[in-house]
């Protein structure tokens, strides 16, 4: 009789949540996370969490989802936050054009604080079509422009979605979409190697762990 | 508040016998300091010190928690005329955003005030007609104080204020007086910058360690020291964003505006966190044994449950409890006051003394891992026996170079 196969191990992964103030973000949080809409939220103020288990294909994934402040002062606290993010989802307001012109730089600042990663556009408040400033084809385009634009050996995707957290149309989709990419961006990198409390210096042999590629050279290069 | 006096005298009731004044006072004071700097300012001797004792007074007298603005109240007969706020319509609000200067930040205010008093005033028109009173009061202070920037959380500031002092105060005279509380307890906040609150957060810190620094070190193993910002919004909200108990918050404030400097708040929150180190070390013990150890992972649980700290422990606490709290809290003044100043000082002259690259374990591990990979490849295979000890030798020595590196970087050498 063979032993039932060693459950794969869950998966962490840590989403930012970035947008101005005012946007929607919680809503969108809690929509995802409880499936529930309310009206009465407050002004985020440092940062909420929430975590969320889902399937990603065949591998159980842990979402640990981070809502940020939307104010452009509370940016200072946000290297506590991205540190070790593996994706972001930013938001903007489709009825306040002010609010898609800042993605660009939330984008930036997340990119400088936690790298490049791959991330979702998300154009909040759909139910509010009659009020609409940005047309979804100019997100579309600006989505294109940044995956046009993308470092090509660090290859970084960015999907567009547009979503109403009060009629709970698009939220799923986007967040199960941030989710497989950063999962898929995870499983392509090699685990990383932890820090040794020692390396040895006089080792003649290369290890094993080289392979048949390492050389008796004594040189890394 | 006049919290009433206790049997018992203590520090916290001898301060306020110390500082006795009424909201008159600190209202009447107001409109004449525009161009001070906030410490040159007539302080308020005493703050609102009547919010506790209307709080009483309203749930002794079955009066609707929000008060309705028809009631009469001889607390304050002689404030009693309320005037209605001059309210702007439609199209001047569309056009404030243009007209107001940038510290105001009309849209982040508009934002704000769309989002508040929910809990303070649960009747829809009533709030409504008080979100009005509140952007009013918020835009008219800063408006007249550029050098003071709106941040989220002033809003619940103000929105307390108004709360609890209308309409047994007039109008005017709450301006006045969330003016002056701006210019002197709140000013931390409200700077161009957050570092003034971050400092702040990073000063209660220190009052942690110096009190339970075996509790301040598994704060900082499990990632949330000071600079995960876990009591952001406690500090900067006068506990307000996290509390719906009002007769709690009331007190609370009378206890943060006892003093000019606007630092006890910092004193009740390191008491907080002491307080609850049980709870605390729980809740990290529990966090790490759930997530194995991932240092991402344990963050956010803890994070999550400490944020939510002020309401499992505040929400529903006795009031003997939370007086022998503030007791704890004015202890901690009286002999980490100079603690309190000295590390909001470090910390805005960019001396963090606690948190050094290798006194802290996250960042020591950064630092390892950018040695770790400049090392050629066959020195990361594992060490062979008898080699531990150069191996350690050079290691040590790697770690004092980047020490060296790193102090010689930070003064500029």
């Amino acid at each position: 009789m063979s032993s039932n196969p060693t459950p794969a191990k869950k998966q962490l992964l840590k989403i930012i949540i970035l947008g101005d103030s005012g946007v929607g973000k919680t809503s969108l949080m809690h929509q995802f996370v409880s499936k529930k809409f309310d009206s009465r939220y407050k002004a985020t103020i440092g940062a909420d969490f929430l975590t969320k288990e889902l399937t990603v294909g065949d591998q159980v994934v842990s979402l640990q989802i981070w809502d940020t402040a939307g104010q452009e002062r509370f940016q200072s606290l946000g290297s506590a936050f991205y540190r070790g993010a593996d994706a972001c989802v930013l938001v903007y307001d489709v009825t306040v054009q002010e609010s898609f012109a800042h993605v660009g730089s939330w984008m930036e600042e997340f990119s400088i604080q936690a790298g490049r990663r791959d991330s979702v556009l998300i154009g909040n408040k759909t139910d509010l079509e009659d009020r609409r400033q940005v047309p979804t084809r100019t997100a579309q385009m600006w989505c294109d422009k940044q995956n046009a634009e993308g470092d090509k050996n660090d290859k970084t995707e960015m999907k567009y979605f547009e979503t109403s957290a009060r009629e709970n149309t698009g939220v799923e989709e986007a967040f199960m979409a941030v989710a497989a990419a950063a999962l898929a961006r995870k499983a392509s990198q090699p685990a990383p190697v932890p820090p040794p409390s020692t390396v040895n210096l006089n080792q003649n042999q290369p290890g094993n762990a080289g392979g048949s590629n390492n050389t008796n050279s004594g040189c890394s290069c | 508040m006049i919290v009433k006096s206790r049997d018992k005298p203590t520090d916290v009731h001898r301060r306020q016998k110390r500082s006795h004044s009424t909201v008159r006072e600190v209202g009447e004071g107001a409109s004449h300091s525009h161009s001070h700097s906030p410490y040159e300012v007539a302080p308020p001797r005493r703050a609102v010190s009547v919010m506790a004792s209307r709080q009483k007074s309203d749930i002794a007298e079955g009066r609707p928690s929000s008060k309705g603005t028809t009631g009469n109240n001889s607390f304050c007969s002689d404030d009693m005329s309320a005037a209605p706020p001059p309210v702007g319509g439609s199209l001047v609000s569309y056009f404030s955003q243009f007209l107001l200067p940038e510290n105001c930040q009309a849209k982040v205010v508009d934002a704000d005030i769309e989002r508040s008093l929910w809990s303070l005033f649960p009747q829809e028109n009533e709030r409504n007609e008080k979100r009005k009173m509140l952007k009013e009061i918020i835009l008219r202070v800063l408006a007249h104080h550029p050098e003071c920037y709106y941040y989220q959380g002033l809003h619940e500031l103000m929105g307390f204020v108004l709360y609890v002092t209308y309409p047994y105060t007039r109008y005017e005279k709450i301006v006045s007086l969330c003016e002056q509380l701006l210019l002197t307890r709140w000013w931390y906040y409200c700077e161009r910058k957050l570092s003034s609150s971050e400092a702040l957060l990073y000063a209660a810190h220190a009052v942690v360690v110096e009190v339970d620094p075996k509790l301040a070190a598994q704060l900082e193993t499990a990632g949330v020291g000071p600079e995960s910002h876990y009591a952001v919004s406690w500090v900067i909200t006068w506990y307000v964003h996290c509390l719906q108990n009002t007769t709690v918050l009331a007190r609370l404030f009378d206890y943060f505006m006892v003093e000019e400097d606007g630092l006890n708040v910092i004193f009740f929150t390191a008491a907080l966190v002491v307080w609850s180190k049980e709870t605390i070390k729980t809740w990290i013990t529990e966090a790490m044994e759930m997530v194995e150890g991932d240092e991402v992972a344990v963050m956010g649980i803890a994070y999550s449950k400490l944020s939510g700290l002020p309401k499992t422990v505040l929400e529903d606490i006795s009031s003997e409890d939370l007086e022998e709290l503030l007791l704890v809290a004015n202890g901690y003044r009286d002999h980490y006051l100079y603690i309190v100043q000295r590390e909001k000082k470090n910390f805005l002259d960019g001396n963090i003394r606690k948190l050094g690259i290798l006194a802290n374990r996250r960042t020591r591990n950064v630092a390892l891992r950018i040695i770790w990979h400049l090392l050629p490849r066959e020195w990361r295979t594992p060490v062979a026996e008898g080699h531990a000890k150069r191996a350690l030798l050079i290691s040590t020595g790697l770690m004092l170079a980047s020490t060296a590196f790193f102090m010689s970087k930070k003064h500029g050498l």
